[in-house]
């Protein structure tokens, strides 16, 4: 047991510091971690990527938002479509077809590692046209980026598509319990035109808030399995620390490389779930 | 002022810092909470051997309280857990409270709704499960 243990932590850490890098919960590296190497059920596998989200929010978001790198105005707001879209998708789930859905997901995803590719070599969003329901909103911010040795005043364009994805970003957490905090980091990257360790940072303090709309309804039907999540919470809560002190070192380019591999593996392999492997 | 003669909106138009502030430490005591409970069971779990439940683990508020009294190995993690899975509410609870004490309403209303459809969730999970 205290093999299990001790190796579950240890793969909760990684996957706690790449999901604070990255913005995303750490299931897409969780839930294959458990299944495949550690023979967990497919449900507790579930739950314990649930409580990996809310952990991975918690504690990279806590730094985040106190480096004011995360934007809790834009967070606020955008998580209106998003637990809106996770509670209409829990409902939804067994009515719509979910191998649709995968493959929808995989072209969303597809069509976005194309963007990331050609912005690899962007530091910061240039000639950004502001939204003026940016502006109504508040969502337009500054952060100070520890790497340029500078203040980075942004503005944020396509708030409309960017809720929009927001919402399709709950839906999908929703309905297949995966993708959450990569099609908000999309969303805000892609469409709103905003800096990569804001898009990160504040999809890091999203997650939690979207992942709690369906986490009460996980613990009640018992998929969060105690010996399980615990040492996935302890784990990831330890690396979603380290996670933000590694962001402040590196650059956005670098953050965008780092993106765009997650970004393919998983379009790769919903793609194969979409079309019945 | 540079907002009003239509600059970029380069500039924060309103100040924050206390909102960010008050965010950013629930939850960091929620996560410190969580992480303490969830190890104090993850260590009970070890010495004990078993979780106290049999093969079986609990999963409503009663049973937890329940074993809690006892000591049970599961149930020390699994109020941990509830600790982590609620601190979001949290969260959203006290940006409501920003909002409303600094009469944003605008914004009042924005968060009141995402507390709301948390609430409604977690209300539906339960009957669900």
């Amino acid at each position: 047991m205290i093999d299990f243990t001790l190796l579950v932590m240890g793969s909760s850490v990684v996957a706690g510091v790449l999901g604070a890098l990255l913005g995303l919960g750490g299931g897409t590296f969780i839930v294959p971690a458990l299944t495949l190497f550690f023979n967990v059920p497919i449900h507790a596998a579930a739950g314990a990527s649930i409580v990996s989200v809310i952990a991975t929010s918690t504690g990279a978001a806590s730094a985040y938002v106190h480096d004011r790198v995360s934007n809790v105005r834009l967070g606020v707001f955008l998580t209106v479509a998003t637990t809106t879209g996770a509670l209409i998708g829990a409902f939804l789930v067994g009515v719509v077809s979910t191998r649709f859905l995968y493959v929808i997901f995989a072209l969303l995803l597809g069509y976005s590692a194309v963007a990331i590719f050609q912005k690899r070599g962007v530091e910061l969003p240039e000639g950004v046209r502001p939204d003026p329901l940016a502006r109504r909103f508040g969502l337009n911010g500054a952060y100070y980026d520890k790497v340029l040795a500078r203040r980075v005043d942004y503005s944020a364009s396509g708030v409309v598509p960017g809720f929009a994805i927001m919402f399709v970003a709950g839906l999908t957490s929703g309905l297949l319990g995966i993708g959450s905090g990569l099609l908000k980091v999309l969303g805000m990257d892609v469409a709103m035109k905003l800096p990569m360790k804001v898009s990160t940072a504040t999809s890091n303090f999203m997650i939690g808030i979207t992942a709690a709309t369906t986490a009460a309804a996980y613990f009640f039907r018992g998929y969060i399995q105690p010996g399980v999540a615990a040492p996935v919470a302890i784990g990831v809560l330890v690396g979603s620390v380290l996670g933000p002190q590694i962001m402040s070192r590196v650059r956005n380019t670098t953050l965008r490389k780092i993106f765009l591999p997650v970004v393919l593996y998983v379009a790769a392999d919903m793609l194969l779930k979409g079309l019945g492997r | 002022l540079d907002a009003e003669r239509g600059e970029p909106a380069q500039v924060p138009e309103r100040d924050d810092s206390v909102l960010d502030e008050a965010i950013s430490k629930s939850l960091r005591v929620g996560g410190i909470a969580s992480i303490a409970i969830v190890a104090a069971g993850l260590v009970l779990l070890i010495l004990a051997g078993h979780g106290g439940y049999g093969g079986a683990y609990p999963h409503d508020f009663a049973t937890v309280a329940a074993g809690l009294r006892l000591f049970k190995p599961f149930a020390v993690i699994d109020a941990g857990l509830i600790i982590l899975l609620f601190t979001p509410y949290l969260v959203v609870a006290v940006a409501v409270w920003f909002f409303g004490r600094h009469g944003d309403r605008l914004y009042l209303a924005v968060s009141s709704f995402v507390l709301f459809v948390l609430c409604l969730s977690a209300a539906l999970g339960h009957v669900g499960g």
